[in-house]
């Protein structure tokens, strides 16, 4: 492990507000860069000034002199979007096998799921002869259909020194999806897990869940809207019977 | 609808790879994108493609924008800054930048001031305040990307030396900017 990986010891306020601006430009060294991120959640005074510092760079940007772009800019710019549709993310080759363990997961961890392949006799819906395998739960059902259609993203944890991490998937346009978390923290007493979806101002509930020993555990959700539509997904820890809003014990967080 | 919806929408639109609503969001943008690139380049040429290529993240989806975390003209900004400053360190170069010193540059960003701030900004007004090496290496490390160490290159200037007044320089801009803007006279 190199140097720069090395836990930095925490700084205290004041030492930590002298690395502020620079951490802020972008000029910290990576070891600076991790004493701040490090010491932000017990110095409040240095994250308000690091939001100043954002604030002020949003400002900054604004106060360069404005020139008219050559007229030709926006035409080039149509051109080139309608010749190069947009690029969604794609699950590459490499993950379809954690996918495949990730719904193996799935079906070991909820007994109302059934993990059916193609080859199964029995089906409890027919599926579309070019789908892949289903996932029932409930009401809802998660079919895997060819890989082009297919969009997950992983979020990262929300906080240092663990290695939780989860991992979304969903078919285009589609409402239901698929969750697989894998080493998150073991629950309190009368405490669950919820997925959270943002839409806009709001953060809707994508269910509850629970994780067995080794912190992996599984979701099969259904919102109102394509996941598409969502732009960040959070899990926090909140009570057994599930919040209204997320609170302050987020695990993992990423943008869709 | 406020901005915020209207934004809102319109990258909701995007997303679902609406044409008319990306010509939209470059109409409403593409302007001050335009500006920064070429603030940031000082060569229209790149300035177009560098805006070319911020729209384009857009339209991939290579970033999203979350509304909680700011607007989006501030967000496209951003998107624009970095592709910019991303060109400068690939072509390694520094536009119109060749100052034999410290003191040069210093005359240089007085000099060329107008053509560097917009008119009637606050922050126009602020940097005014500062003095003038702080504002030089300000300039270059904001709007050059440079790092410390690139810096002390560029100004000839002792690696401690350009540290010190930088961080002197943008914690007075801060000071002064958080003072003007909790003015409400000064706010609009």
């Amino acid at each position: 492990m190199s140097s720069t990986q090395q836990p930095q010891p925490v700084l205290n306020c004041d030492d930590l507000l002298e690395l502020i601006p620079a951490y802020a430009f972008g000029l910290a060294s990576p070891k600076e860069q991790q004493q701040v991120e490090s010491g932000l959640t017990t110095c409040p005074e240095a994250t308000a000034q690091l939001a100043d510092y954002r604030r002020m760079q949003d400002d900054l940007r604004e106060s360069v002199p404005q020139i008219e772009p050559p007229p030709a800019l926006e035409d080039r710019l149509m051109a080139a979007i309608a010749a190069e549709p947009p690029a969604r993310r794609r699950m590459p080759q490499v993950h379809r096998a954690w996918w495949a363990a990730a719904a193996a997961v799935v079906a070991l961890v909820f007994s109302n799921v059934y993990w059916i392949s193609r080859s199964s006799s029995a089906p409890p819906k027919a599926p579309d002869t070019n789908s892949h395998p289903i996932l029932v739960q409930g009401d809802s059902s998660f079919v895997l259909t060819s890989s082009r259609e297919i969009r997950w993203v992983r979020l990262p944890s929300a906080q240092k020194n663990t290695d939780a991490t989860a991992v979304l998937m969903w078919n285009v346009e589609s409402e239901i999806g698929l969750l697989y978390v894998r080493g998150f923290p073991p629950l309190s007493a009368g405490k669950t897990f919820q997925l959270w979806l943002t839409m806009g101002d709001a953060k809707l509930s994508a269910g509850t869940f629970q994780v067995d020993e080794t912190g992996s555990g599984a979701l099969l959700f259904n919102v109102t809207a394509p996941i598409d539509e969502y732009t960040w997904a959070r899990i926090t820890e909140e009570p057994e019977q599930g919040s209204s809003e997320p609170g302050e014990a987020v695990v993992v967080v990423g943008e869709l | 609808m406020t901005v915020q919806a209207d934004d809102i929408d319109l990258m909701k639109r995007i997303h679902r790879h609406d044409q008319q609503a990306f010509r939209l969001l470059y109409q409403q943008y593409g302007k001050a994108a335009y500006s920064l690139a070429y603030r940031v380049l000082q060569n229209t040429t790149q300035a177009e493609e560098v805006t070319q290529d911020a729209f384009m993240k857009v339209w991939q989806q290579q970033t999203r924008w979350d509304p909680d975390k700011g607007q989006l003209r501030n967000w496209l900004l951003t998107i624009t800054h970095f592709t910019a400053i991303d060109r400068l360190r690939r072509e390694r170069r520094q536009p119109n930048l060749h100052p034999e010193s410290i003191e040069d540059m210093e005359e240089m960003l007085s000099s060329r001031s107008d053509s560097l701030w917009q008119d009637d900004t606050v922050l126009r007004m602020l940097i005014q305040q500062l003095p003038a090496e702080q504002v030089a290496l300000i300039d270059l490390a904001f709007f050059r990307g440079m790092s410390h160490s690139e810096i002390a290159a560029e100004t000839r200037l002792p690696l401690g030396t350009v540290k010190t007044r930088l961080r002197s320089g943008l914690q007075r801009l801060r000071e002064l900017w958080v003072e003007t803007t909790k003015l409400p006279t000064l706010q609009s």
